[in-house]
């Protein structure tokens, strides 16, 4: 036997029978990624953008008295709006409850997210992300 | 364009046109290069040692690698042997991570088999190059397989596998000697019963 037949022989494909499985399997693996990775990037956008707006959103006068008025001008109904509703009473004061709580959370959020802390953590955990990407690209090298 | 792109259509183009498409964003033409090299790859990963279920997962992950640094792909040989270079590669660093004896001398092969050339012959498969390759050492098989399947050069092999020139030299002799020597033994066998 010569190098040539050698050549012929290793470049002659076995058969398999699971060909087909085995094409569909790789087409849905690229597909997998592909839907990975843009919904990465877009889940990123969205947490970036929605972050950048934090730093612009500033409540004119908000301090902790004022939250607390509006707390209790969300809760306290007037009460001969409350008498008419009869039954729907305690359904209001929930909701009520649950609007001012949601105000007041949202608030200390936004106050948060505002702060240097959470500016470094935030930017720390992004590099850390880069580092990770980047080291597991060197490693992924064709 | 909506012709070229279909299922029928692309099979009559080249490697490169469809390159060129799924560089386009055609992942159909991508497809029509998987169904074309797949058996090749999954021949390559086994012919190199790698057992079935692994085999066949390292030909996935090799072709969602090609799929995803296409454009690095420079055209200076035939596209199924970048697809097994990039498999070669995966499955070495792999070989390197968990069988680090691999390339000891005096390693046995993966699965002696005594009786595989009867097997084969009563199929009717004279060179039985699959069952000759089976009783090679390990580190034999790995370097004659990727000379002549992944058409590497005795260099680029003793670079790849971090084995001394020397020694990837004598791998591929001895490999070749033993195959030589067994494929002529199938063809004894086959040409006595027939």
């Amino acid at each position: 036997m010569k190098d040539d037949d050698f050549h012929t022989l290793f470049n002659t494909p076995q058969r398999f029978d699971d060909e087909a499985q085995f094409h569909d399997q790789v087409m849905r693996g690229l597909k997998t990624g592909t839907w990975l990775r843009q919904g990465l990037i877009a889940l990123s956008g969205i947490i970036g953008g929605l972050y950048a707006l934090m730093q612009f959103v500033h409540l004119p006068g908000w301090t902790p008295a004022a939250e607390s008025e509006v707390r209790e001008v969300v809760a306290k109904t007037d009460t001969g709006f409350e008498a008419g509703l009869g039954v729907g009473r305690d359904l209001l004061d929930a909701a009520a409850n649950y609007l001012a709580n949601g105000l007041s959370r949202s608030t200390d959020y936004l106050t948060v997210m505002q702060s240097p802390l959470f500016f470094w953590v935030s930017f720390s955990l992004c590099m850390a992300i880069v580092g990770l990407y980047l080291v597991n690209g060197r490693e992924d090298a064709l | 364009m909506s012709d070229i792109l279909s299922t029928a259509g692309l099979k009559h183009l080249s490697d490169h046109d469809l390159i060129a498409q799924a560089l386009l964003g055609a992942s159909a033409a991508f497809g029509e290069l998987a169904r074309r090299h797949a058996s090749a790859l999954r021949t390559h990963l086994r012919r190199m040692g790698a057992q079935g279920p692994d085999a066949d997962d390292m030909a996935q992950e090799a072709f969602i690698a090609a799929y995803e640094r296409l454009s690095e792909y420079r055209a200076d040989g035939p596209f199924v042997n970048w697809l097994k270079m990039i498999a070669s590669r995966r499955y070495l660093r792999k070989l390197k991570k968990t069988q680090k004896y691999l390339f000891v001398d005096d390693m046995q092969p993966f699965e002696p088999t005594p009786d595989i050339h009867e097997n084969r012959a009563r199929e009717g498969q004279i060179h039985d190059l699959d069952g000759a390759l089976s009783q090679l050492k390990p580190a034999e098989r790995l370097c004659v397989t990727l000379n002549f399947s992944g058409g590497l050069s005795h260099q680029d092999i003793a670079t790849e596998t971090g084995l001394p020139l020397g020694t990837v030299k004598s791998h591929i002799k001895r490999a070749l000697a033993a195959l030589k020597s067994s494929l002529a033994v199938g063809n004894d066998r086959v040409a006595m019963e027939s």
